[in-house]
This record gives structure tokens, C-alpha cells and sequence, in this order.
């Protein structure tokens, strides 16, 4: 797993480097003095664990996991004060250990971790692997579920948008709709069903994916939200 | 070159327990650590006493979280915990908390000198 310190604190970083190097599985690839640093370099580099502290000029540690969104990584807050343990945890981090941190309750912190991180390896390598064919004129091609972004009605046919290209399927939305898996798709307009991992953002009654705009109907916003879980 | 018990100054502040923990003999760890507390104590005493003088409790707020991190790795917490309750600030006079202050930076001190002298052992 790839591991990124974030603390203000020189000792605190030389200590929590040291904390990592228990577990040989463990890579820490960087280390910052400043949230705003981090938030740079995790939009950069492939980071599994964040080691956050929460009190830290400018931006604090809580402030930089709501901004990093759809985008954070694995995190364990390490802090010298108690009293942010509620608001941490209704992050969904994965731990929160205040200092000094002994080295059996961060190896336990990293154990949880590495389970979560295991998991969501698995269910986005299943992802990547699941497929279903359609027919776009006279071929049949074989499309990655992990590749649509969405879906669109357009008449007699279904637009399949793709990165860089769109298909047509002759058929109706509803029965396209029937054959996908629901654990990828939802539905959040009369005409249109998209891939929840590919949603960017969304403003107002739009989603946008991939810098399409998707329009989502008031009759379909309440399950979309149950479906994100906004925080 | 591993060091001997023998060779550890007799500390009446720092308690390197934690530290030992921690580095499992690696002195390469515990001098870069000791480096760290040794140059930036003293800084951290000067913004101190510079709050002080302004009357910032922002910046001494600040700068007591900052130090903790620092002191509790070193084994000064259990001597001065107490007088880092952030939360307390707003609540003690000026008086006692330039007291406070003064017995901080006497400790630090105290413990900078400390560590002096463990970084010349495991050097």
C-alpha cells in the first residue's frame, strides 16, 4: 500500500516513517508538512493511505478529507486530541489514534486498513472485469461495464456513451436497464442511466461525468442520493 | 555500533522509553529525532514567549498543540501535559500563565541540554 504523512510536526513525521517500516507491505512514498501540500500531491500520485493529522495550520486534516471527496484514499487520523474523534469518524475513516502512538494500536489501525484496502481491491478488479456485448449495427462488440458512463434514449435506440465514442442499441431503456447490474448503474432520469462511479460532480439537477452533461428528474433524485451516501 | 545501557546519561527529564519503542536500536531514527527536538524547542519557546508578550492565545494555542507532538515523544508529556490544556487558555489569568511559561521554558530548556547530551553518545 502506498502511504502519505501529512503533519506539521518534523518529529511526528520521522516517528510515524518509522511506525511504517513494522510492516514491509506498507511503501511510504512522500510526506508533507501542510494539508494544502498533500491535496496537491494526492491529486498526483496513486496514494492507498493517508497517516492525517487533523490540527494543522491553514487547512486541517478534517478540512483536507471532505475536499479530497470521491478521490480519498484510506485514512487513519493521528492527533493529539481527543475531541475530534466524532467529526473524524463520521468521515468513514478507517482509525483514529492519538499520540504518542504505540507501536501495537498502529499496527492494529494498519490491519483494518489493509482489510478495506483488500476489499475495494477486489470489488474494482471485478469491476474492471465484467462485460456485457451489444449489437451496434452489424457487429457485435463486447463493451467493459467499467467503461460506460451512461446511457441515453433516443427513440427506438439506446445511446451507450464510452470514453471518446457512443454505440447504438435498438432497443428501450427499460430493457437495457433490465440486463445491467445495479450494483454500476442507476437510473436518474426518464431518459437517461448512468454509471455511479463515473459521476464527477453533481450541480443542481445535473450530473456531470467525464464533462457530459446529464440531467437527473426530481422522481429519480431521492434514490441517487441514498445511492451516494452524500456526506 | 550498538550502544551499551551503560552509556545512557542519567536523564532527570527525558524519558526515551517511548523513543526505544519506537527506533528499535535504530540511531540513525533516534538522531534524526533528537536533531529535530534540539533545534526547534528553542524556536518554539521564542514564538512562545513572543504570544506571550502579544497576548495572542491564537498563536499560543497554536503553538502548544505544535509542541506537544514534539514533548510527548521525548517523554515530557507526563511532566507537562498539564500546562498544555489548550482549551484552558482563554480561562487563566495572565499572571499564572506567564508562570506556566516560564516553568516550560525552564523544563525545555533543561531538556534541550538533555538531549545534547544523548545525541553525543549515539553520534
Amino acid at each position: 500500500m502506498n502511504c502519505l504523512i501529512i503533519d506539521d510536526n518534523e518529529i511526528a513525521r520521522l516517528t510515524l516513517a518509522q511506525l511504517l517500516s513494522l510492516d514491509s507491505s506498507l511503501k511510504l512514498i512522500g510526506e508533507c508538512a501542510s494539508a494544502k501540500d498533500a491535496f496537491v500531491k494526492i491529486l498526483d500520485i496513486q496514494v492507498d493511505l493517508l497517516l492525517l493529522d487533523i490540527e494543522m495550520p491553514e487547512m486541517s486534516g478534517i478540512e483536507l478529507a471532505k475536499s479530497l471527496g470521491d478521490k480519498q484514499p484510506l485514512i487513519i487520523f493521528t492527533t493529539s486530541k481527543r475531541d475530534y474523534a466524532v467529526e473524524a469518524f463520521d468521515l468513514r475513516v478507517v482509525d483514529f489514534v492519538t499520540k504518542p502512538i504505540l507501536p501495537a494500536r498502529f499496527l492494529q489501525s494498519i490491519d483494518k486498513a489493509k482489510k478495506i484496502f483488500h476489499q475495494k481491491d477486489i470489488a474494482t478488479k471485478e469491476a474492471q472485469d465484467e462485460f456485457i456485448f451489444i449489437r451496434d449495427s452489424n457487429t457485435v462488440r463486447r463493451i467493459r461495464l467499467n467503461d460506460i458512463l451512461f446511457l441515453e434514449a433516443k427513440g427506438d435506440y439506446v445511446q451507450v456513451a464510452v470514453q471518446g465514442k457512443t454505440y447504438a442499441i435498438h432497443s428501450s431503456l427499460k430493457a437495457v436497464e433490465d440486463k445491467l447490474p445495479k450494483h454500476f448503474f442507476i437510473r436518474v432520469h426518464r431518459s437517461f442511466i448512468v454509471n455511479v462511479s463515473k459521476i464527477d460532480t453533481i450541480e443542481g439537477g445535473t450530473l456531470i461525468i467525464e464533462g457530459n452533461f446529464v440531467p437527473v428528474s426530481d422522481s429519480f433524485r431521492g434514490s441517487l442520493n441514498k445511492r451516494i451516501q452524500i456526506l | 555500533m550498538m550502544k551499551t545501557k551503560s552509556q545512557m546519561p542519567d536523564f532527570k527529564l527525558l524519558d526515551l522509553s517511548y523513543m526505544k519503542q519506537i527506533s528499535r536500536n535504530d540511531f540513525a531514527y533516534e538522531r534524526a529525532v533528537i536533531k529535530v527536538f534540539i533545534q526547534t524547542i528553542p524556536e518554539n519557546l521564542k514564538e512562545l514567549n513572543n504570544a506571550l508578550q502579544l497576548k495572542s492565545y491564537i498563536d499560543l494555542h497554536r503553538i502548544f498543540h505544535h509542541m506537544k507532538s514534539s514533548l510527548s515523544v521525548m517523554g515530557l508529556d507526563k511532566k507537562l501535559n498539564r500546562f498544555f490544556e489548550e482549551d484552558q487558555l482563554g480561562k487563566i489569568d495572565i499572571q499564572q500563565l506567564k508562570e506556566d511559561i516560564d516553568f516550560i521554558n525552564a523544563v525545555c530548556t533543561k531538556a534541550v541540554d538533555e538531549a545534547k547530551q544523548y545525541l553525543k553518545v549515539i553520534c
